[in-house]
């Protein structure tokens, strides 16, 4: 991962010095660019997205072409550099898609297998995403916050926007629950000599949260 | 109350901890051996008469037909394989295809006569995963090897290993869930780091703390599993079990030699041979309680003229393996002075059989009638229930003698499949299989 920041740094003229401090500022209203094709979230009169599952909620996993399709929308991505077949379809049969032939059924429930695939998936993307968005003119993931800034306030703008993008939820930027994801930011940011890498570990963390597969 | 009600209230209890997730097994006992379990699968439907039930081709000839209603076609098949193969076991020959298994034939339980109820592949092949009828093409309950490592508990890092074959999980721990990959390469995706684009270990953590920590696994059974599964993923990469199965390797080149393998040959997951082997390590490496795999890559299912050419060699080349299979779980040591071989139990099955008649395009068709092998621990040799002379078809036993009985009941999957939970300490009915043990092939 070392090498991966150094490359995208060798690649940037313009770095702003990370501030080895996040500097804490008080939060403000979020704006969210949502993407054109985004599908409709509802919105409670608290403001919080109308996604949030009551208790007894029968959840379900993606299937592999929903997942492949949400690589797509949310990252911006397939897993496996866009070469077909990509990497979903050559371990759709492990992944328990059905073939017709002797299998009917996909598999859907949340197995080791899945969430090892995941993983592996979580990483691959998530380091395209990081080096795509770096110098992109119109950036999917850093929308709010720099790659190598450590303004917490843009950096809760951007968590928020991701929870939008990755998990359907949209939420007021002090919503509890995404003072856990900053904290989680933080944390990583905490253990890494680069913001950059704070950001790849929480994009893994996105895609590896069950908020991102299971509906 | 169901069972998925009693997860429901474990979880309201606090029974399921982000800690130590746990789900009420199905039985309070315990086993009380420690017994391992390989299903082989013979995919597509085999010949009974190459095979597992053959006849005597002097007796069943061309003009007894009409009355046998039995074409043994042996005639037709290369030289070598125009006779089936006499062993000291009373009772018990075996089919021209039988191959090196023939040497085990001491050792050997030849189940004979079961009726699998169905003529469909998948519906067959789910019938004797499960012991019980599918519901359409649905599969209905789980898979013996689920139930089998539910009871012993998450003993082994992937208890239920399963390779090309289905498996089921009907509300059961989803620790003892079917793993199921289609080629070694996906073995060692699954139990290795991906190269390249790896997190350092201080973020992989902070990443699985917040997923354990943030989830709310008292949200859903759902939950639970994910949690699980995800805590599981990161269990395995741990204990870095790649390396056994890199079977190329120098290090393996004892485990080639005892499966036939060439360095080259070691890494095709289509040899029947690499895929006993992966059976093999999986056990002797402590990876799994159960591991299932379809052994032959290639169907069976030779509906035409094809039967002569392909259907014995592919079928030989199963038994080939598993026989190597078996020499090689004899010679690991169990760590107490056994064999792996004695702490171990192998179950060859296929969907169903292949007519006793060769169809007008020199093939044979599917059919109701069914055989099976067992070998390994518990198991007593023998041959055990019977078809009839007539037409290969189905007549009822005696369940504790295995000999034809016209008041007892007709063979099913089921019977064995309790048969072999009871040659592990559960005498009653844990799977819900509702037959009574087939125990005629239990020492």
């Amino acid at each position: 991962m070392m090498l991966l920041a150094l490359n995208l740094l060798a690649c940037r003229s313009d770095i702003e010095q990370p501030n080895t401090e996040p500097v804490v500022e008080p939060a403000s209203e979020p704006s969210f660019p949502v993407p054109p094709d985004a599908p409709e979230v509802l919105e409670t009169e608290e403001g919080e997205a109308g996604l949030e599952q009551p208790p007894d909620h029968d959840y379900r996993r993606l299937d592999v072409d929903q997942l492949r399709e949400a690589f797509r929308f949310s990252a911006g991505q397939i897993w496996g550099d866009f070469v077909e077949p990509d990497k979903l379809s050559v371990l759709a049969l492990t992944l328990g898609q059905p073939d017709f032939i002797e299998r009917t059924n996909e598999v859907l429930e949340p197995t080791v297998l899945f969430a090892k695939f995941l993983s592996d998936a979580a990483t691959d993307i998530c380091v395209n995403v990081i080096r795509d968005d770096f110098n992109a003119t119109e950036p999917i993931f850093f929308v709010h916050a720099e790659p190598m800034g450590s303004d917490l306030e843009l950096v809760r703008q951007n968590i928020a926007y991701l929870r939008l993008r990755y998990h359907g939820y949209r939420q007021p930027i002090d919503h509890p629950d995404h003072a856990e994801w900053l904290s989680l930011w933080s944390d990583l940011h905490d253990v890494q000599s680069e913001p950059l890498l704070a950001w790849f570990g929480f994009c893994v963390a996105m895609i590896q949260h069950p908020d991102f597969y299971a509906y | 109350m169901k069972r998925r009600d009693l997860l429901k209230q474990g979880i309201a209890l606090g029974g399921l901890s982000l800690g130590g997730l746990s789900w009420p097994s199905l039985a309070f006992a315990s086993p009380t051996t420690q017994r391992h379990f390989v299903f082989v699968w013979f995919r597509g439907g085999w010949d009974i008469l190459l095979g597992l039930d053959p006849r005597n081709p002097d007796v069943f000839n061309e003009e007894q037909m009409a009355f046998t209603r039995i074409q043994t076609g042996y005639d037709r098949l290369p030289t070598g394989f125009q006779a089936p193969v006499e062993t000291g076991v009373p009772g018990m020959i075996l089919g021209p295809y039988i191959g090196n298994l023939q040497g085990k034939a001491d050792r050997l339980a030849v189940i004979r006569g079961i009726n699998m109820e169905t003529l469909g592949h998948a519906q067959g092949m789910r019938r004797f995963l499960t012991g019980k009828a599918p519901v359409g093409l649905n599969a209905k309950g789980s898979s013996l090897a689920t139930v089998i490592a539910d009871l012993y508990g998450a003993q082994k890092p992937i208890s239920n290993l399963c390779f090309g074959v289905e498996t089921y999980n009907d509300g059961l721990d989803i620790a003892a869930s079917g793993l199921s990959v289609d080629s070694l390469s996906d073995l060692l995706k699954l139990l290795e780091e991906p190269a390249g684009g790896v997190l350092d270990q201080q973020s992989r953590q902070l990443i699985d703390s917040f997923i354990m920590n943030n989830v709310d696994a008292s949200k859903s059974v759902f939950m639970a599993n994910a949690l699980m599964a995800h805590q599981s993923a990161q269990d395995l990469l741990d204990q870095d079990l790649g390396a056994h199965f890199y079977f190329d390797q120098p290090e393996h080149s004892d485990l080639r030699a005892a499966f036939n393998l060439t360095q080259n040959s070691a890494t095709d997951s289509s040899d029947p041979n690499v895929r006993a082997a992966l059976a093999g390590k999986a056990l002797t490496a402590g990876l799994s309680r159960c591991v299932s795999i379809q052994i032959n890559p290639t169907s069976l299912d030779t509906h035409d003229d094809n039967w002569q050419d392909v259907h014995g060699p592919i079928q030989m080349g199963g038994f080939d393996a598993i026989n190597s299979l078996i020499d090689y779980l004899d010679g690991e040591d169990y760590g107490d002075g056994s064999s792996w071989m004695d702490h171990t139990t192998i179950v060859g099955f296929s969907e169903f059989s292949r007519t006793a008649l060769l169809n007008s395009r020199g093939g044979r068709d599917h059919a109701l009638t069914n055989a099976a092998f067992l070998i390994g621990s518990g198991i007593k040799a023998g041959v055990y229930g019977a078809s009839t002379d007539i037409g290969l078809g189905i007549q009822a036993i005696d369940l504790s003698t295995g000999l034809p009985d016209v008041g007892g009941v007709v063979l099913k999957p089921e019977h064995i499949h309790r048969a072999l939970l009871s040659s592990i300490g559960f005498q009653d009915d844990v799977a819900d299989l509702r037959v009574d043990p087939f125990t005629a092939f239990l020492l």
